[in-house]
């Protein structure tokens, strides 16, 4: 094909077709190899760009164009765009080519092919030649587009440029209202105050900039250019704030909308205000500084928006900090802030004073916002107020009234803090020639502050506020020194430990943890001893009388140890007082409760540090000190009681603890140290090799044996197997098993696990082995040893009617973690396994025990084993595979099967929707809501609150299969309401449930299928309202009114 | 609503610990948990003031210790205090509570509601509005009254 016939095509064919596009690539690719010169094509087009009809020379120049845009750019050389930026300038007379002209243009500089002194003449043509708000406004796009380009690549040239410029831009933009646009025109409008000399244009340019203020644009519902108001808010307050040329103009028009009627201008001038205080510097804020005042203590007193307060008190700040930079001509008169503030502490002083103090607190913030703003500031309002807030605040007998003042003086604590620095800030940050004035009153206030916080104040928000001073106080740089420290903890230790309220408690714990991160030494040293104190030592009687209960002395020990200085010394002393308890002969329940306590604090402290992000260093550290420190010791602890055979840490209470803190230090730690750990477990547990105990454990051992695996040992000692589970199962699949042969050892494990009575020792191996299997990475591997004989012995066991049933259900046990393992990686031998287990669930004597497998192969364990957390080979979906190879064996099953085997199926798909992500469950939805009914009839709660559960989450996406059944889902419902019979398994929270599923209705379905309902449902929940359980009342309460509620079809 | 009764009313702080604490018995299904008074005050406390956009709770309208409760005769006696002694929104505050535990509790109770001694002009007619059954019943045929009183129970739900 010819140059001219492409050409033709291209001019032709209608816009956005085919063969158009195909003709300006192939004009494209020509010109990209060299075939093709732009001059040719020039030439060529000839014709069109002179042709009499308007629209063909504006599609050969938009040809032209289109190519310059999309053709690679080594072909322009510099005589080529020379040429070609002379021949567009030329042109941009011919107004319908405007457009296409534009785009050229835009693709030469865009390509940077354009020379500086070609650059210069672009403008200045553009300006001449074009009424930019004439055209549509993709022409207006490329034309901003042009001189943001100019401006980022020619700034120079565009400078010597000058007033023209500006000029010319202003014009252009003038009228300018689509959004896109402004962006873009606030963008260049910077720049050119920023770069330009603006002097003579600055009213002219403030005009057509300000007349946009404030934004009221809101994007339409299909916006697709993703524009927001507040985008345009900020590059357009980036332009007024730009220079404090506009201060003149700008002042007074913000003052004037800061008195507008809508909040949002408001909010937007009191912003906008906040941004070019500092630019416009003291002289232009000044004269209008009380006038501000006075609105923005409008604005602070009448807001129903918290935003707008926040915004005028930022305001308040800004104008404060801009006066106290203002220079001071003579000493003899007063400088412009101590104007200002005096008028501010003269107008605000009679809300402070006035017995009502309906604004103390709102006026004290004002105050407090212009003291935070600078020293003087600070020093200036803290000495007009302070003296007479604090006198006030003893004056006033009126508990309420004492905590508003007292409110006030923390505002001045913190704005002091803001000022001066915290206690830990580097000593670099702040300037120690600056004393803050409130030294000058801390022991007023610490008084005072202490005062309110202790107990003979009846009034707890006044306790609570003094606990907030007092925090003030002990975090602030300068104030307490010596001994004034020791009676603020003091005080602070009195709340945590006395005081009986537990809003005023809990105020206290949260100032102390705020403590401990900025001096952990003190709260180390003072609180957490005076917490310990408190601790039993030994034996916990019911008769110690205690101040606080054990819980909640652990849960501020476990509350202060999230700061990591805090966090070793505290484990260190929990694991002492467990040292002390009583372990063996003699003990109490008490003991083992205190045991159990002690233990669970430790576990939180422990887990807690795995949530927070952190270095890794600092993390490796922690768990390497804690591998040594308390992991060892506990091993130990429960090897000497284990061998002792009894005692309280054998209890499987205490040792599924501790196996969790094992659990939690394993996935912190390190490949290394994991195989360190690994490799002391399995010496002791594995091989009994006691000598590796450290010699006073193996003293006490005495000449006993240790071999919790062993099947035949006493159940004490090998629930000890729980700790091994706990490590095996937590370790990352790259550590090495320190043993001759894998093969042998798994093997060795699962036979132990077969021939074994104590329920958690038959957990435990299997476990460990099901662990290990998934972490293996070579599938074949796996598949080769389980059918290496281990497998047909497992699954002739479970078919061997011979066999008592307790032995096949163990056989089952077993099998089914086995099954775990491999179907969560996806291998395919766990679905042939899997199946053998569905098969189950018709068989007489196994269904149940089968079905409760399916709940261990759909749910994650709580122990956070089988889990990535330890690091698990867990497939992506393999939950939603595991439910599709399901679901049609269990419907079938459901059909076919005797009334028990209809059940076991039941429950086993309520184990699979219990575990489920429920728009899985939703697409199989149709198919199993029949099933899903008749579960709500069977008398087991577990299926009942599985089925309910599952409802609750379909009612939200699926009301529409739900609603053809929306009857009988109801007559199910309410009749579990209404019987709260606990013999047919509606227990309390099941009729919970079913009441939240019916209050659920009324927002999900249609009006028209609820409405006949309507009437029984609230003559059949007066019924539920006289539930024997208050729980259950409360939701039928809830319920009942909802129905009430429901009066229409929903406004939509 | 630009010319409210009381423009200003005093708010109350409203303890953060909300809810009633829970007690072991409360999962004991075989214990029956009797009424008592925090739980008709837990049905009440949310109910929208008609005029502001605040609960009783919090303009202190409805108190715990206001309420009292007899399960031996089924009788329950709910007091509440207007804000200022000549508020005309008594009634309908009344009314809303009176609606309010007429859906939520079992028929078996007789619930009367009083405004408490002292803290009204009108107390007496009030009281007798309130707890004379046809009244209560003209009320609610009337479905302007009906839509009010259903707006201030909105905010019961679901707390």
């Amino acid at each position: 094909m010819s140059l001219l016939v492409r050409i033709e095509t291209f001019i032709t064919a209608p816009l956005e077709s085919a063969e158009r596009a195909e003709a300006l690539g192939e004009i494209t690719s020509a010109v990209d190899n060299g075939s093709l010169t732009f001059l040719t094509l020039v030439e060529q087009l000839g014709p069109k760009l002179t042709n009499t009809d308007p629209f063909i020379r504006a599609k050969g120049i938009g040809l032209l164009s289109s190519v310059l845009s999309s053709c690679t750019t080594q072909q322009l050389g510099k005589n080529v765009s020379t040429v070609l930026v002379k021949f567009y300038l030329e042109r941009l007379q011919d107004q319908p080519s405007v457009g296409e002209l534009l785009k050229g243009i835009h693709a030469l500089l865009k390509a940077n092919a354009v020379a500086s002194d070609n650059a210069l003449q672009i403008p200045s043509r553009m300006f001449s030649e074009i009424a930019l708000q004439t055209y549509q406004q993709t022409t207006r796009h490329m034309a901003f587009s042009i001189l943001e380009l100019l401006l980022q690549h020619h700034l120079t040239a565009m400078k010597f440029m000058g007033d023209d410029f500006i000029s010319g831009f202003i014009q252009a933009m003038d009228g300018e209202k689509d959004p896109r646009n402004l962006l873009m025109a606030f963008r260049i409008a910077k720049v050119l105050i920023e770069s330009f000399d603006c002097t003579k244009f600055a009213e002219d340019l403030f005009g057509v900039v300000f007349c946009y203020f404030p934004i009221t644009f809101r994007p339409p519902p299909d916006d697709i250019y993703g524009i927001t108001a507040d985008d345009l808010k900020v590059a357009l307050r980036d332009c007024i704030s730009a220079t404090r040329l506009f201060s003149t103009y700008a002042m007074p028009l913000l003052i004037e909308k800061l008195a507008s009627i809508s909040g949002n201008a408001k909010r937007d001038a009191m912003e906008t205000l906040t941004a070019c205080a500092p630019v416009y510097g003291p002289e232009a804020v000044f004269p209008h500084a009380e006038h501000l005042w006075h609105y923005l203590k409008e604005e602070v007193f009448k807001a129903a928006d918290d935003a707008n307060i926040t915004a005028a008190l930022g305001s308040i700040r800004a104008i404060t900090a801009t006066l106290s930079s203002a220079t001071v001509i003579s000493h003899a008169m007063k400088s412009p802030l101590e104007l200002y503030l005096e008028f501010a502490v003269k107008d605000s002083l009679h809300h402070l004073t006035d017995p009502e103090l309906k604004y103390a607190r709102l006026s004290g913030k004002m105050l407090v916002a212009a003291a935070s703003s600078s020293d003087p500031a600070c020093h200036y309002v803290v000495n007009a107020v302070l003296p007479s807030v604090l006198e006030q605040c003893s004056a006033r007998d009126i508990a309420s009234r004492r905590k508003t003042l007292l409110d006030v003086v923390v505002d001045f604590l913190s704005a002091g803090r803001e000022v001066y620095g915290s206690v830990n800030t580097e000593a670099m940050d702040v300037d120690d020639d600056f004393i803050t004035p409130l030294l000058v009153f801390k022991e007023r206030v610490l008084d005072i502050c202490i005062a309110a916080a202790s107990a003979a104040s009846a009034y707890v928000p006044l306790r609570q506020a003094g606990l907030r001073g007092i925090i003030e106080l002990l975090m602030s740089r300068q104030l307490l020194a010596g001994p004034e420290v020791g009676l603020a903890l003091g005080q602070l230790h009195q709340s945590l430990l006395m005081d009986a309220d537990l809003d005023a408690r809990s105020e206290a714990l949260v100032s102390l943890v705020s403590l401990s991160r900025v001096r952990p030494d003190l709260v180390l040293q003072h609180t957490v001893s005076q917490l310990f104190a408190q601790l039993p030592v030994g034996s916990c009687t019911e008769t110690t009388p205690k101040l606080l209960s054990l819980e909640e002395l652990l849960g501020d020990v476990r509350e202060l140890s999230v700061e990591r200085t805090l966090c070793a010394p505290a484990l260190q002393r929990l694991l002492e007082r467990l040292d002390s308890v009583r372990e063996t002969a003699g003990s109490s329940h008490g003991d083992l409760s205190y045991a159990e306590a002690l233990s669970s604090t430790m576990l939180h402290i422990i887990e807690h540090r795995e949530k927070l992000p952190q270095e890794l260093g600092d993390r490796n550290d922690f768990v390497s000190e804690a591998a040594e420190s308390i992991l060892s010791p506990l091993l130990y602890k429960a090897t000497i009681a284990a061998a002792g055979k009894g005692g309280i840490f054998t209890t499987t209470t205490i040792l599924r603890i501790w196996a969790s803190i094992f659990s939690s230090i394993m996935r912190q730690s390190t490949v290394l140290l994991q195989e360190k750990i690994l490799r002391n477990m399995i010496d002791i547990y594995v091989r009994g090799n006691t000598s590796l105990l450290p010699e006073a454990t193996r003293t006490l051992l005495g000449s006993s044996s240790f071999c919790p695996l062993s099947a035949e040992a006493p159940l004490q000692e090998t629930n000890a197997s729980l700790l091994f589970a706990a490590v095996i199962c937590s370790c990352r699949p790259e550590v090495t098993l320190a043993i001759p042969s894998i093969n042998e050892f798994l093997q060795d494990l699962l036979v132990r696990s077969l021939d074994a009575s104590n329920e958690i020792l038959i957990e435990s191996l299997a476990k460990s082995v099901a662990s290990i299997l998934n972490k293996m990475h070579d599938d074949t591997a796996v598949s080769g040893f389980l059918q290496d004989g281990i497998l047909s012995k497992i699954r002739s066991g479970i078919s061997n009617l011979a066999m008592v049933q307790q032995y096949r259900q163990q056989y089952l046990q077993v099998y089914v973690w086995l099954v775990k393992a491999l179907v969560l990686k996806s291998h395919p031998l766990g679905y042939e396994l899997l199946s053998d287990i569905l098969g189950l669930l018709s068989d007489d004597s196994l269904g149940a025990a089968a079905a409760q497998g399916m709940g261990i192969i759909a749910s994650d364990p709580t122990d956070k084993t089988f889990t990535r957390q330890t690091f698990a080979n867990v497939k992506l979906l393999h939950r939603q595979r595991l439910f599709s190879f399901c679901v049609p064996r269990l419907v079938i099953g459901f059909q076919t099967g005797s009334a028990a085997a209809k059940q076991c199926h039941l429950l086993a798909l309520s184990h699979l929707l219990q575990n489920l992500p429920k728009q899985v469950v939703s697409n199989a939805l149709p198919q199993l809501l029949p099933l899903l009914l008749s579960s709500l009839i069977l008398p087991s709660p577990e299926l009942k609150l599985a089925t309910l559960d599952t409802f609750q989450a379909m009612l939200s996406d699926h009301e529409a299969t739900l609603s053809d059944q929306a009857a009988s889902l109801v007559t199910s419902l309410l009749k579990i309401v209404t019987a709260k019979s606990v013999a047919t398994g509606d227990t309390m929270h099941v009729r919970m449930a079913a009441l939240k599923v019916l209050g659920k209705l009324p927002e999900c379905m249609d009006y028209a299928i609820l409405h006949p309902l309507k009437p029984g449902i609230l003559r059949d929940l007066m019924s539920a309202l006289d539930d024997p359980k208050r729980l259950v009342r409360k939701e039928a309460a809830n319920t009942r009114n909802k129905w009430f509620l429901l009066l229409g079809p929903k406004a939509t | 609503m630009s010319n409210k009764l009381n423009a200003n009313p005093v708010i109350y702080e409203v303890s953060k610990n909300v809810g009633r604490i829970r007690k072991p018995e409360d999962e004991d299904e075989s214990v029956a948990d009797p009424f008592d008074s925090e739980e008709i005050f837990e049905l009440i406390r949310h109910i929208n003031d008609p005029e502001h956009p605040l609960t009783l709770e919090q303009l202190n309208v409805t108190q715990q210790e206001l309420i009292s409760i007899d399960n031996d005769k089924h009788h329950i006696l709910v007091r509440f205090t207007p804000t200022i002694p000549h508020c005309s929104m008594a009634t309908l505050i009344g009314l809303c509570i009176r609606v309010r535990l007429l859906r939520s509790l079992p028929e078996r109770y007789k619930v009367d509601i009083r405004v408490s001694e002292g803290s009204h002009q009108s107390e007496h007619a009030v009281n007798k509005q309130l707890n004379d059954k046809e009244r209560v019943a003209a009320a609610l045929e009337n479905s302007h009254l009906l839509e009010v009183v259903n707006q201030c129970l909105a905010t019961t739900i679901d707390k």
